[in-house]
C-alpha cells in the first residue's frame, strides 16, 4: 500500500495509511482517503456557519452573520439574492446538501431606496445580458453588469437591482448595450421596476 | 427521462463529488513526492505530520479547547483560572498600540481591533488581568446562543520536538444579546503557548504559557436583519434531499441540488427552479413572496435529477429558455392570454417548455457541472458555456497539469442551432476539473470576459475579443484552483468587477501544512501546497489591468469549506455585500470534525 501511494504523487486518488494509533474510543477518526468520508461518514468541516459579509464601503467587510440570522450551519452548497416579496430588499435564497436544502430569508434590513432594471435588447441580446447600468446619484455612482451569475447550481435572475441609500431619485441612469448603444435617462424616479428598450 | 442520461450521469457525478472531497488534504500531498525529488516524505516525516496532528488537532483542539469554550460561557473563573499555567504572560491589544475601528451601518455597529504578528515582548498582562477581560468579553451577553472555540494551527515550538512547547492559533465565537437586547456577536483570535500536549492534557489544567489578542470584531445589531421565510413560500422542501435527515445508499451525496432564478413567463415576479437528486419542480413566482408548483403543468420533467441548469433567452422571443444537464427546453408561447397571465391557472397561461431535439439544435451536450450565458461575439444572440466535462481518471493531481475535464462553448447560430466552438474560441481550459464560470466584463472594454473556478489546478481567465475568441490573461500570482463556485461584481463601484472564488478550506488542512517542513519539496510545490489553505479570496480588480489579492484584508476568506457564493446588496446601499455558503460534510455535533 505504502509503495503504491508513493508512486503516484499528488494523486488524489492515492490510499494513506494510519501511521500511528488511532483513538477511535475517544472519537478520532482516519479517513485513508479523502473519497472514504462519503461513505465513512465521518465529520469534514462541519457545522460551519455560512458567512454574511456586510460592505463597509473602504475595502473591508464585517462578518454580520449572527445579526442577519441567515448564517445557517447546514451543508451550504450555493445562494441567490433576488426581491420576491415587492419591497425592492432582496431575498436570499441558499441551497444546502443539508440541514435544511432550501431556506428562504426575507430581508428585514431597513428601507432603502432601490431601483430594480430590466433590459429589452433590440440589436442586443433580448435579455440586455452585458449590459452595463450606471447610476449618477449626486456624487455617488452605482455600476453594475448585467450578468445572471451562475455561480455553483444557483442562477441570479436576468435583472439589476440598484441600491440607492438615501438618495431621492437617480440624476441619470445609463445603459451601456453589448450592441454599443447608450442608452440615457434623467432624474429617475426610483423604488419601482423599470423596463428598458433598446 | 433518457436512460442514457441516468446511467452515465450519476457515476460520472459521484466522481466529481469525491474528487472535491479533499479531507486532510495535506497528509495526502504529504505522502507525494515530486517528479524531481526522491524521495518526496519519508515514512518518519508522514508520521511526524501525523502524530502533530494527532496530538494538535485532536487531543487539543478537540479533546481539551471545547472544555476552555464550555467554561467561557458558563462564566466560570475559576475555571479558566486552572486553564492557564503558573507564570502565564497575557498580551491584550491596548487603545493606544491597536486603535478601534467602528462603521455603522443602520442598525448594525461593527468594531473591531488587530495586531499584524506576534511580539512576545508585549506582554502586558497576567494571568487574572488576562482571565478577567476575557470574561468581560463574555459579560458582554446577558444570554449566549452559542460559545465555540475552534483551533486554526497548532505546532511545535521547535519542529519535530513534540514534547517541547506548542504554538497556535485560536478562534473564539460567542454570540447572543446584550442586556440591551441588541444582538450581539464576538469573534476573538489569540494566538497561545501551550506548555506541552500530551495524551494526558485533557485531564490536566494549566495549558496555556501565554495568550495573545490577534484581532477581536464585534459586530451589533438592534434586530435581525434577515428572517426565514421558507415555510411561507408554498415551496416544498420536504421532497428535496436533505443529508441531514437521510441517506440511502452507501455514499453521503455532497451536492444534492440547485437553485436557479429566473421570470420565464414575463409576469415580472421571479420564478424558482430547482434541481435535485429526487428531482426537478419548477415554481412560478406569484409575487409577496409566494410561489405555486408548475412543473409539470408546463412540460417539464418532474424525474429529471441531474443538477445543472441555465436560464436564457436563446432565441430572443422574450421569454428565457432552458438548458437542463443534458437537454434544451424551448420556453413556448401558445396562448392568447399571454402577457396578462397573472390570473390564469399555472401552465394554463401559454408556456410550454418543448423540449428539442439535438439533431434540430445541433447540441451534442454532454454531463457537466454547470453553464454560464452570454453572447460572446456580439452577435445579438446568448451562447453557452459548459463546464466541467469529462471522466476524471485515477491521475487526477492534487497539484499540477490535469487533462481529463473540458469545457464547451457552443455558439448561438440564430434559430435555436448551435455550433461547438470551444477550440476556435480557446476556452477548453486546462483540464482541470471545473465546477463553475462567470462571464464578466473584466477590463472595460464591452467584450464578455471569462473566469472558472477549478477544484484543482489552476482556474481559467480569458479576456473575450468581441469576435467569439479568447486570449488567456494572467490571474494574481498564485496557484489558485481549490475553488468550488465564484462569483463577481463591482465592490466599490469603479466600473471593474470584483470577482470573489469560493475555496475548499479546512482547519485541519491548514494545521498539517503549517507542520510541513519547507524543504521537503521544491520551492515551486512547496508554495502550490501552501496556498491551497489560503481559503476564499477576493480578487480586486486593478483597473482592467490585473487583480489583486484582498480576500485576507478584506475579511473575506476565512469562510470554511466554501461552495457557490453571491454578491447581493442586502442593504440596498449601493455597495455589494457577499453571502458565503460552506460546511463540506455535518454527520454528528458529538464527534470530532475532520
Amino acid at each position: 500500500m505504502w509503495l503504491a501511494v508513493v508512486s503516484q504523487p499528488f494523486d488524489c486518488h492515492a490510499v494513506t495509511p494510519a501511521l500511528r494509533e488511532v483513538d477511535r474510543k475517544s472519537g478520532e477518526f482516519w479517513v485513508p482517503n479523502p473519497w472514504d468520508f462519503a461513505t465513512q461518514r465521518e465529520n469534514l468541516s462541519a457545522y460551519e456557519r455560512n458567512g454574511v459579509y456586510l460592505n463597509l464601503g473602504n475595502g473591508r467587510f464585517a462578518n454580520i452573520g449572527h445579526a442577519s440570522g441567515a448564517d445557517s450551519d447546514g451543508d451550504g452548497r450555493s445562494a441567490v439574492g433576488c426581491d420576491v416579496t415587492g419591497d425592492g430588499r432582496p431575498e436570499l435564497f441558499v441551497r444546502q446538501a443539508g440541514g435544511g436544502p432550501l431556506r428562504v430569508y426575507r430581508n428585514r434590513f431597513p428601507d432603502s431606496g432601490w431601483l430594480t432594471v430590466s433590459l429589452e435588447g433590440q440589436q442586443s441580446n433580448r435579455q440586455g445580458i452585458g449590459a452595463r447600468v450606471i447610476a449618477h446619484l449626486g456624487k455617488r455612482t452605482v455600476r453594475r453588469e448585467l450578468y445572471p451569475v451562475i455561480n455553483f447550481l444557483s442562477q441570479a435572475p436576468a435583472r439589476v437591482t440598484l441600491g440607492l441609500g438615501d438618495a431621492p431619485t437617480i440624476d441619470r441612469l445609463e445603459i451601456h448595450w453589448p450592441s454599443g448603444k447608450r442608452t440615457e435617462l434623467e432624474d429617475v424616479a426610483i423604488n419601482r421596476h423599470l423596463v428598458i428598450s433598446e | 427521462m433518457d436512460p442514457t442520461h441516468t446511467t452515465t450521469a450519476r457515476p460520472r457525478r459521484l466522481v466529481a463529488i469525491a474528487s472535491a472531497v479533499v479531507a486532510l488534504l495535506a497528509l495526502m500531498l504529504a505522502f507525494g513526492r515530486t517528479q524531481r525529488r526522491e524521495p518526496g516524505l519519508t515514512e518518519d516525516q508522514a508520521k511526524y505530520l501525523q502524530d502533530v496532528e494527532h496530538l494538535g488537532g485532536f487531543v487539543f483542539g478537540d479533546l481539551c479547547l471545547p472544555k476552555f469554550a464550555e467554561a467561557l460561557a458558563a462564566d466560570n473563573h475559576d475555571d479558566l483560572m486552572a486553564f492557564v499555567s503558573t507564570g502565564f504572560t497575557g498580551a491584550w491589544l491596548l487603545d493606544q498600540d491597536h486603535p478601534e475601528t467602528k462603521h455603522t451601518r443602520g442598525h448594525i455597529t461593527a468594531t473591531k481591533r488587530h495586531r499584524h504578528g506576534i511580539d512576545t515582548k508585549q506582554a502586558n498582562c497576567d494571568q487574572a488581568e488576562f482571565i478577567e477581560w476575557l470574561l468581560e468579553q463574555r459579560r458582554h451577553f446577558t444570554s449566549l446562543d452559542s460559545t465555540a472555540a475552534k483551533l486554526k494551527r497548532m505546532q511545535p515550538t521547535t519542529p519535530g520536538k513534540l514534547e517541547g512547547t506548542w504554538d497556535g492559533t485560536l478562534l473564539l465565537r460567542m454570540s447572543g444579546r446584550t442586556a440591551g437586547g441588541r444582538i450581539r456577536e464576538t469573534r476573538i483570535e489569540l494566538a497561545c503557548r501551550l506548555d506541552r500536549i500530551s495524551e494526558e492534557s485533557p485531564g490536566l489544567k494549566g495549558w496555556f504559557q501565554r495568550l495573545s489578542v490577534m484581532r477581536i470584531d464585534i459586530v451589533e445589531s438592534d434586530a435581525r436583519l434577515m428572517e426565514e421565510m421558507t415555510g411561507e413560500t408554498g415551496i416544498d422542501v420536504d421532497r428535496l434531499q436533505d443529508n441531514w435527515l437521510g441517506v440511502t445508499g452507501p455514499q453521503t451525496p455532497a451536492l444534492t441540488g440547485g437553485v436557479y432564478l429566473a421570470d420565464y413567463d414575463g409576469d415580472r415576479h421571479v420564478d424558482c427552479l430547482l434541481t435535485d437528486i429526487k428531482g426537478l419542480a419548477l415554481y412560478r413566482g406569484l409575487g409577496k413572496g409566494r410561489f405555486e408548483e408548475v412543473t409539470a403543468a408546463v412540460g417539464l420533467p418532474a424525474e429529471f435529477n441531474d443538477l445543472p441548469a441555465a436560464w436564457g433567452d436563446f432565441d430572443n422571443d422574450g421569454d428565457p429558455d432552458l438548458v437542463l444537464g443534458r437537454r434544451f427546453f424551448r420556453n413556448d408561447r401558445n396562448d392568447r392570454n399571454d402577457g396578462d397571465d397573472k390570473t390564469d391557472q399555472p401552465g394554463q397561461a401559454g408556456r410550454r417548455f418543448t423540449p428539442m431535439a439535438s439533431i434540430d439544435t445541433g447540441l451534442d451536450l454532454e454531463d457537466s457541472v454547470g453553464f454560464a450565458v452570454a453572447d460572446v461575439d456580439l452577435d445579438g444572440r446568448l451562447d453557452l458555456y459548459a463546464v466541467g466535462i469529462g471522466q476524471r481518471t485515477s491521475g487526477q493531481k492534487w497539484i499540477g497539469a490535469n487533462d481529463s475535464n473540458r469545457n464547451q462553448l457552443w455558439h448561438n447560430d440564430g434559430n435555436l442551432h448551435f455550433s461547438d466552438v470551444t477550440d476556435s474560441s480557446g476556452t477548453v481550459g486546462r483540464g482541470t476539473s471545473t465546477f463553475a464560470a462567470v462571464f464578466f466584463d473584466a477590463n472595460g472594454d464591452g467584450n464578455p470576459d471569462l473566469m472558472t473556478a477549478c477544484e484543482f489546478g489552476r482556474n481559467d481567465f480569458w479576456l473575450g475579443q468581441g469576435d467569439g475568441t479568447f486570449v488567456e490573461a494572467e490571474l494574481p500570482e498564485i496557484y489558485g484552483g481549490f475553488s468550488m463556485g465564484l462569483t463577481v461584481g463591482d465592490i466599490d463601484n469603479d466600473g471593474f468587477a470584483d470577482p470573489y472564488l469560493a475555496n475548499m478550506y479546512s482547519k485541519a488542512g491548514e494545521r498539517v501544512v503549517a507542520n510541513l517542513p519547507a524543504d521537503i519539496y521544491d520551492p515551486d510545490v512547496d508554495r502550490k501546497l501552501r496556498d491551497f489553505v489560503a481559503g476564499s479570496d477576493l480578487y480586486k480588480n486593478t483597473g482592467g489591468t490585473g487583480f489583486k489579492r484582498i480576500g485576507r484584508t478584506a475579511g473575506v476568506s476565512d469562510v470554511g469549506w466554501a461552495y457557490g457564493p453571491a454578491y447581493i446588496d442586502l442593504d440596498n446601499d449601493g455597495l455589494l455585500d457577499l453571502y458565503a455558503p460552506c460546511g463540506f460534510q455535518s454527520v454528528t455535533r458529538k464527534r470530532p470534525d475532520g
